[in-house]
């Protein structure tokens, strides 16, 4: 009786040794989904015109869109993220988002490629994710890293715009989430009036930026030297407190820091908005030249294979290429294979058939510019193309503009399209900019979005 | 009934009760005599222990992931130069043997020497300064005519202990900055030695409100440690050891430092921005 007694005294410990542990992970739960709701704020809303179908049997009706207001060091814990109801990691609930137009296989041969390119990022072929001492095939040969492989080793030393970072792109109620700050989407319904999103591929441009951190303190010879002279076996003990002694000069260091933190506030009102002006036409009016007048596939959105070099080159920009966010691919196989494959079957069998496919969006973000530094003007280039046979209505792109980067007012160009843009603030320090097409994109049509942004400048770098 | 003994500890009898068995620091409990009672009780014992140990486990787990982000962090300030540097260098590099361009920056003018080895073939520039350095190493710099420092000469080191990666052929476009103060020259004057870690800080990581400040710098306490405050911001690329220490007439070669590679480099031309 004593043992049957105590054997259920000490079950009934662990019982509730174990209900405690799962009250404790509840909690932590909970305070991560309190944390992912503060995500979205009420006070953050913009007009939305898009209503969204999702897939399977939710439908979520038109809603404002609700950004993110969190810090940046915040959004990086996103992607830990998990749905409470699943114990997954948020996918897309809510309409398809698609991340790759098309994918691939990283080590498919292509007879379309030449063999000197395949698995190359410069090529049309997604590049493999590199390790150090692993470098990819082509680097291999040239016996260097080539500068997509150590962008992706080193994604910190650049600025990287468009493609979708941390948490996915999804939506919540209608509202927008996981649309951090680089992120850039672009949604669109096709002729039946299904709503779909697409992510843009990723570009990045070499632009590291430094920072410091500063600590002062006292050399420990000099305390000990205030102690030396009076030091015999019995005061020994006092060369102990040389310690204290640092610890007092210390604080004087930290007065001296005090002093610093004023000097930089005083250097604010030294910026010189109008010595930066000369710089912004002249780059603008260089670049754009060089982008439309050399690139085919920027004016017809059709990919030329002695494109590829110079292609690679701006889309590359030390460009992030990963399985999923290959948009070069995209281009080179969606563009070039599709439209020459339904081309003869349109000659042979006739024009009756034309509008059998429906719409697919196909849409490639570009930089003029491999590298920059503070100050620099970088135009960003989206070429889109409608690979289907029906059109495509309400067409918006939505670009979360990464903090580094600054928004030239003016400087957008909808080609020969017309469009509006909205920008937004994105509570990090920069804009969103939502360029929206006024008409219906045709299939197998296509148009270019330019717009310009600078490296943010040093304020005292501009007197 | 308590006839039996421990085979870990051998204390026979038991010292304690057989009811207490369970608390018994020992795992194996075969004790002579009243076997079937105690297989019972050791069965229960055992299930009692599962669900103790299960939840220990959960415990340990929910726990991991917090204790995982407390990095430990065994160099500080008061790390000897060249050991940090020494460190990286381990790790297999991307650019091997390649030169990193650091570049220096006086208030105002003032005159750069880069040391490699005693006092033979320094480079000399004047501010802003730049030469390419090895990862690894510690490099004796002497600052000297500072403008608003008649007569000043200080000589702090640099240390390398990272390297950027930029495309091909831009590399002297991208020097590592080091950005010397007046404040900081003052307190080197009084004594005291400043450090400075310069670290590359993440695009996203970076704080919306500084971001039209030119390296700018964080201030921690002596008793803080600026590597770790360093790495938890950005990657550690170059510290800067600043204090009033002066060679003398026969100082010993290796304050100039041990011979390690040294280059001269162009400036960019973006080492003076006028935007106008």
């Amino acid at each position: 009786m004593n043992t049957n007694t105590h054997t259920f005294k000490t079950g009934l410990r662990g019982l509730l040794v174990l209900v405690t542990i799962c009250c404790l992970s509840a909690c932590s739960s909970m305070s991560r989904q309190a944390a992912t709701s503060s995500v979205i704020s009420p006070n953050q809303t913009l007009e939305s015109s898009t209503s969204c179908k999702a897939v399977g049997t939710a439908t979520v009706s038109s809603g404002p869109i609700v950004l993110p207001s969190v810090t940046p060091s915040f959004i990086q814990q996103t992607s830990a993220w998990v749905d409470p109801s699943t114990n997954q990691p948020y996918a897309a609930p809510v309409s398809r988002v698609n991340h790759s137009a098309i994918s691939f296989s990283a080590a498919e041969a292509r007879a379309d490629v030449p063999v000197h390119l395949q698995g190359h990022p410069n090529s049309i072929h997604p590049h493999h994710t590199p390790t150090v001492g692993d470098p990819c095939r082509m680097c291999q040969l040239h016996g260097t890293m080539c500068d997509a492989c150590l962008s992706l080793l080193f994604p910190d030393e650049y600025i990287s715009d468009g493609g979708d970072r941390g948490l996915p792109f999804h939506y919540e109620d209608g509202r927008y989430a996981g649309f951090e700050s680089a992120d850039t989407i672009v949604e669109y319904k096709d002729h039946t009036g299904e709503s779909e999103v697409k992510v843009t591929n990723r570009v990045s441009v070499y632009s590291p930026r430094f920072a410091a951190v500063r600590t002062v303190s006292v050399p420990s010879e000099g305390t000990v030297s205030q102690f030396a002279s009076g030091a015999d076996k019995t005061l020994k003990l006092h060369d102990l407190n040389a310690g204290i002694g640092s610890t007092l000069h210390n604080e004087y260091a930290s007065a001296g820091g005090v002093r610093m933190r004023a000097r930089p506030s005083g250097l604010e009102g030294e910026s010189d908005p109008d010595t930066v002006g000369q710089i912004t036409t002249a780059g603008r009016n260089d670049k754009l030249q060089n982008i439309f007048q050399n690139l085919l596939f920027l004016s017809t959105g059709r990919f030329e294979q002695s494109e590829a070099a110079t292609l690679a080159e701006h889309m590359n920009a030390a460009e992030q290429w990963t399985r999923h966010l290959s948009p070069t691919i995209t281009a080179h196989t969606s563009s070039g294979n599709q439209v020459e494959a339904r081309f003869k079957p349109m000659e042979i069998v006739g024009l009756e058939d034309s509008r059998k496919t429906r719409g697919e969006l196909q849409i490639v973000k570009l930089a003029d510019k491999k590298v920059a530094v503070a100050g620099d003007v970088i135009t960003f280039t989206l070429r889109y193309d409608n690979l289907g046979d029906f059109e495509l209505k309400s067409i918006r792109i939505v670009d979360n503009l990464t903090p580094r980067l600054e928004y030239i007012e003016g400087s957008v160009s909808f080609g020969d399209r017309e469009g509006t843009l909205q920008s937004y603030d994105n509570n990090e320090g920069s804009l969103i900019l939502q360029f929206k097409l006024n008409e219906d994109l045709p299939g197998h049509t296509g148009g270019v979005i330019t717009f310009q942004t600078r490296v943010r400048p040093f304020a005292n770098e501009t007197e | 009934m308590t006839g039996g003994g421990c085979v870990r500890c051998n204390r026979r009898p038991f010292p304690l009760p057989l009811n207490s068995h369970s608390v018994h620091p020992v795992l194996s409990l075969k004790p002579e005599g009243v076997q079937t009672v105690r297989t019972i009780q050791c069965s229960t014992t055992w299930f009692t222990r599962l669900v103790t140990a299960t939840g220990f486990l959960i415990t340990l787990g929910c726990l991991l992931p917090a204790n995982a982000q407390q990095r430990y962090y065994p160099l500080d300030q008061t790390t000897p130069p060249g050991v940090y540097g020494k460190w990286s260098g381990y790790q297999v590099p991307v650019r091997p043997q390649a030169l990193q361009p650091v570049k220096i920056e006086l208030p105002g003018t003032g005159q750069v020497t880069f040391f490699s080895h005693a006092r033979s073939k320094p480079l000399v520039a004047a501010a802003p300064a730049q030469a390419a350095i090895a990862l690894g190493h510690s490099y004796r710099l002497q600052i000297s005519n500072i403008q608003d420092y008649p007569g000043v000469e200080l000589y702090p080191t640099i240390e390398l202990v990272d390297v950027l990666h930029p495309p091909a052929g831009q590399e002297d476009q991208f020097p590592i900055p080091v950005t010397i103060t007046e404040e900081e020259i003052d307190q080197a004057l009084s004594g005291r030695l400043v450090t400075k870690v310069v670290y590359l800080e993440p695009a996203a990581e970076a704080n919306p409100l500084l971001l039209n400040r030119k390296n700018p710098t964080l201030i921690v306490s002596p008793q803080e440690n600026v590597i770790k405050e360093a790495d938890l911001r950005g990657r550690p690329m170059l510290i800067l050891r600043l204090g009033s220490r002066t060679p003398v007439i026969n100082e010993n070669p290796a304050f100039f430092g041990n011979g390690a590679p040294l280059s001269p480099t162009a400036l960019p031309p973006t080492a003076l921005p006028r935007m106008r």
